[in-house]
This record gives structure tokens, C-alpha cells and sequence, in this order.
């Protein structure tokens, strides 16, 4: 499964890494350490209808998307 | 509630506020504009000597206090800087550079269309192909790297700094340059503006409200979602314009507005696309600073000094037009956009 690391990336960078991660794989694990990022990936999964979890940590928070 | 409504809520609040402030005193489609703002304090702190635009606007130092405050409040204050700052410095300048060609920035464009200026319609066409321009770096891979966290005391300097000036201005007025004539001189009572800035940077912090993000998703990702925010403002800007009877249509006369089209294209082009570059509008750098991001603050700072440049080297724009000075230093800050767009490229995404 890849893995993203969007820590400190600005929108919409890390969109853009797990749209074209899609592309190949049918699970992404994304790290990230913004709110902003949280919702906007949120956001496009549910679009999408993928399933999306979502696992916070004290530094970064971990999310998984899977088609 | 779903984020689009609450967006289209957050919106029509915005369009609301911003009339109203004209109501009370500022200038004529102008109840908020960043880069007009930025001009207008950069004159009041001596930055710059163009006499009619010299006017601490309180609204600015409440966006920061503002956006500060909610994102402490909801556990989202991250200090956190040093991703290309001085690209992002110059990515600032290009952006007020732009927005004093057309004479706003893209949250005064909405406010201008909704009072009826057909201008601002001309700047709109600007500003979604500079945003379209910005898109296709993305596309290909343009980044200005990564944040990385940083100190509280980093990240907390700009509203800490808001909040000593506006005291300052409370206590000693005097020592701010101020207009006696012309825009600098129309303004709302300092609750009413200071007030607005707090709500506008509350609201926008907790919702993302972003100018260039909701025309960006909709080119990126087929997303409407931030849209709705900007077409909230654009409504109820309107209807307070009818409401009020400041509503005006047509090109000619407009309140501090030309009606040069290329020029109105060819600013808001810039904004757009420097915008787009920088991740966000003028107002989503301020929110953003109150958040903690020091890139945003840089951004901030080239807004300034735009601002003073743009005056200083007598290249902003006027009612009667733009300057040659102006046409040039719009050509060149385009051409150095596409520069940083085209040196900061990575892998195709």
C-alpha cells in the first residue's frame, strides 16, 4: 500500500499526491499534520464514494482511503 | 450541516457585513478588500506618502485576531514556516501589484460585481485564467516544499502585532498617517471595522474560505464546494446593495474603479495566478498567519510592500486609469510569476 507523507504540504498538494496515487493503487495511507487537508481528502472520498479512516495522532494523523 | 451550506452561510454573512461597512463610512464597494486595506495602512504607517490612501484600516488587524483566536479556540493554532518564505514574499508583491492595477483584490472584485460594475465582470475573466495558468503548474508538479513546525512564540508575532497596533491606535492615534480627502478618508466607525474583521476572520478560519480555492477545485477536481462561499458573497452582496440603493450598473463611474478592460484583465490574471502559486487569496493569507503559518505571514508582508512600492514608484492605478509605470511593472511581476511557476516545478502530479 503507498504511503503520502503530506506533513507541512499546502493545499491542494496533498489532493493532488493521492489523486494520482489512485491512479495505480486501490489503498493510500496519507500522513498529515493539517486540518485543512483532513477535510479536503475527507471531502473528495465521500465524492468519490471511497472509504476513508481516519486514525489521529499527537503529531500527525494518519489516513487511510480505499476504493 | 454539510460544508457547502455552511460555506454558502458563511458567504452570505461576508456579502452582508461588507455592505453594511460601506454603509457606515468606507468606500463605495469596498466594505472589505485586503489589498486595498494593505495600501491603505502601508500609508498610515509612512510606508508610503500617496496622500488620499493613508487610513489604519482596523479591519485587517481584526482578521488576524480574528482567525487567531478560532483556530487556538479550536485546537488548529500550528506555528509552522519555511516553505520558500521569500518566494512567497515575492509571490505577495506580484499579488498586490495586480490588485492595484485593477484596483481590488478578489474578494473586492465579488463585492464590485455585486454592486454592478461591469468592470469587475472584465476582472473576473482575468482572474479565473490566471487561476486556470496557476493550475496547469500544479498540474505539473509545482511546489514550494514542505512547512515544518515551528516555535509558538514564530508563530504567534503577526497577531501579537495586530493586536499591539490597534492599541496603539487606540491609545495614540496621532502617530498614524490619515487622509483628509479621497478613499483613505471614508471609513467605518473603528468597533463597526475592527468588529467585521474579528467575524470575517473567525468565520473564514473555520470554514476555509479561500477566493482562489473554490475556482481551483472546480478546475482540479470538479469540486464546488469553496465555490459556494464566494457565490454566497456575491448574492447577498447584491441584494444589500438593492437594499441599500448603492447598486450601480454599468462601466462608467464606479466608485474607485477604471475602465481600462485589458488592465482589469490583465491585474486580476496576475492576482489569480500569483494567488494560486502562494495557495491561497489575500484573505486565506491572513487567515492563514492567524493560524500560525509564517509562509503566510511572509505573503503578508510582500502585500506591503507592493502596496508601498506600487505608490512610491507611482505605478498603482487610479479612477483615471493606469499609469505606463503600472502596465510595465504588471508585465514584469507576470513575467516573474511564471518564472517561480516554471523553477518550482516537480514531478508531473
Amino acid at each position: 500500500m503507498k504511503e503520502i507523507d503530506a506533513r507541512g504540504l499546502a493545499c491542494p498538494e496533498p489532493l493532488m499526491l493521492l489523486q494520482k496515487a489512485l491512479r495505480y493503487e486501490d489503498a493510500v495511507i496519507v500522513h498529515t499534520d493539517c486540518a485543512a487537508t483532513y477535510e479536503n481528502l475527507r471531502a473528495y472520498t465521500e465524492k468519490a464514494d471511497y472509504k476513508f479512516l481516519y486514525r489521529p495522532g499527537d503529531d500527525c494523523d494518519v489516513l487511510t482511503v480505499e476504493k | 450541516m454539510k460544508r457547502t451550506v455552511k460555506l454558502a452561510i458563511i458567504g452570505l454573512i461576508l456579502g452582508v457585513i461588507s455592505v453594511v461597512a460601506v454603509y457606515f463610512g468606507n468606500p463605495g464597494n469596498m466594505g472589505f478588500c485586503l489589498a486595498c486595506f494593505v495600501r491603505d495602512t502601508a500609508g498610515s504607517f509612512h510606508l508610503h506618502q500617496a496622500v488620499p490612501v493613508r487610513y489604519l484600516r482596523p479591519e485587517i488587524f481584526g482578521l488576524l485576531i480574528g482567525a487567531f483566536l478560532m483556530a487556538k479556540g479550536k485546537g488548529e493554532f500550528s506555528p509552522r514556516g519555511g516553505s520558500s518564505p521569500l518566494t512567497r514574499f515575492v509571490l505577495g508583491f506580484c499579488v498586490m501589484t495586480g490588485a492595484l492595477i485593477f484596483l481590488g483584490c478578489p474578494f473586492r472584485m465579488l463585492l464590485r460585481m455585486a454592486g454592478g460594475d461591469l468592470n469587475a465582470w472584465v476582472g473576473l475573466l482575468g482572474f479565473v485564467t490566471g487561476i486556470f495558468a496557476g493550475t496547469l503548474f500544479l498540474k505539473r508538479g509545482f511546489s514550494l516544499k514542505r512547512s515544518y513546525k515551528t516555535g509558538t512564540l514564530e508563530g504567534s508575532i503577526l497577531p501579537v502585532i495586530a493586536v499591539g497596533v490597534m492599541l496603539t491606535a487606540i491609545i495614540a492615534p496621532t502617530l498614524f498617517a490619515v487622509s483628509e480627502k479621497g478613499p483613505g478618508a471614508m471609513h467605518a466607525p473603528i468597533w463597526y471595522a475592527l468588529g467585521a474583521g474579528l467575524i470575517v476572520g473567525a468565520l473564514a478560519q473555520r470554514n476555509r474560505f479561500c477566493m482562489i480555492g473554490g475556482i481551483r477545485d472546480m478546475i482540479l477536481f470538479r469540486h464546488a464546494e469553496l465555490l459556494t462561499g464566494s457565490i454566497g458573497v456575491l448574492v447577498a452582496a447584491w441584494v444589500a446593495n438593492m437594499a441599500f440603493g448603492f447598486f450601480h450598473f454599468g462601466f462608467a463611474n464606479q466608485p474607485i474603479a477604471h475602465t481600462d478592460g485589458i488592465w482589469n484583465f490583465a491585474g486580476l490574471f496576475l492576482v489569480g495566478l500569483a494567488s494560486t502559486l502562494a495557495g491561497g487569496c489575500p484573505l486565506r493569507q491572513f487567515i492563514m498567519s492567524g493560524e500560525g503559518n509564517t509562509d503566510a505571514a511572509i505573503t503578508i508582508l510582500g502585500l506591503f510592500f507592493g502596496a508601498a512600492f506600487a505608490h512610491n514608484f507611482g505605478w498603482a492605478a487610479s479612477p483615471n486609469g493606469v499609469p505606463v509605470a503600472g502596465k510595465i511593472a504588471t508585465g514584469i511581476a507576470i513575467f516573474v510569476v511564471l518564472l517561480i511557476g516554471f523553477f518550482n516545478r516537480g514531478k508531473e502530479v
